[in-house]
């Protein structure tokens, strides 16, 4: 009984912790704590109480933190963008895309996840403030990300990608969301930028496959 | 309020969210022509 009330006790100080979104997924809560940079899941017994104490709190099974609240204007993805297969290939945006996605591979090992995504909110708010001087488009950021997969590949590489579009989107004078979505079975986490409901370097019917716990 | 304490009885690990964030990458070369969900890349870095 002590043991019951202790874990009830400290799961609400779990809920609680600053930098910790989660979601639900097939019964079992995802965690996503930002400050230490790891996703973790209950074990059995605490994830049953952990949805009886979520529902006695009055907390949604799908949360951000209050320091990371979730964009008022994000919806759900529901296209694919055309402009990541349409456009001419442009040297100069292609090199730009690369340098930029290096540079953020970079600032992820050699600072933090907390810091970067952190700095990349802070740009991300500032661009209805300011107004773009490149003269370039989305559709040729855009582009130029999906021709850049050719001469370094995507895989295993959407988060940096994804940054670093979202980044080079702001510099255009464009706002768009960072999306950090999770499944099980197996486990995976998936990163992508949406515009509205259009999803802007993937898929969507790939991104459909998981479930958003961290949008930005 | 006792703070939640993540051990090996309450929590399961699932990855440091930097490097796990990858995506799943599936490299299918179609020798039809068809679309490669994710190409290899020609450039080393």
């Amino acid at each position: 009984m002590a043991r019951t009330l202790w874990l009830a006790d400290s799961l609400m100080s779990l809920f609680h912790r600053p930098d910790l979104a989660w979601c639900e997924l097939g019964g079992t809560l995802i965690f996503l704590d930002i400050a230490r940079d790891r996703y973790f899941c209950l074990a059995d017994a605490c994830n049953r109480k952990a949805f009886h104490e979520l529902e006695q709190a009055g907390l949604d099974r799908v949360q951000q933190p209050a320091c990371w609240p979730k964009p008022a204007d994000w919806t759900p993805p529901i296209r694919t963008s055309v402009a990541i297969g349409n456009g001419s290939f442009r040297l100069p945006d292609i090199a730009r895309a690369i340098w930029i996605q290096r540079r953020t591979e970079r600032r992820l090992t050699s600072t933090s996840f907390a810091a970067t995504l952190t700095d990349l909110r802070c740009l991300l708010d500032a661009v209805d403030r300011r107004t773009s001087k490149s003269g370039r488009t989305a559709a040729q950021s855009i582009r130029a990300f999906e021709h850049a997969r050719l001469l370094r590949t995507a895989a295993d590489r959407c988060l940096p990608r994804s940054i670093a579009l979202a980044l080079c989107l702001a510099s255009d004078g464009k706002r768009t969301n960072l999306v950090i979505g999770v499944k099980l079975a197996p486990f995976g986490a998936h990163c992508w930028v949406q515009s509205g409901g259009e999803v802007l370097n993937d898929s969507v019917e790939e991104v459909l496959r998981y479930q958003p716990i961290l949008i930005i | 309020m006792n703070d939640f304490d993540i051990n090996d009885e309450t929590a399961v690990d699932l990855g440091q969210a930097s490097v796990e964030t990858k995506g799943q990458a599936v490299f299918d070369i179609d020798l039809g022509g068809g679309p490669r969900l994710y190409a290899i890349g020609i450039a080393a870095d």
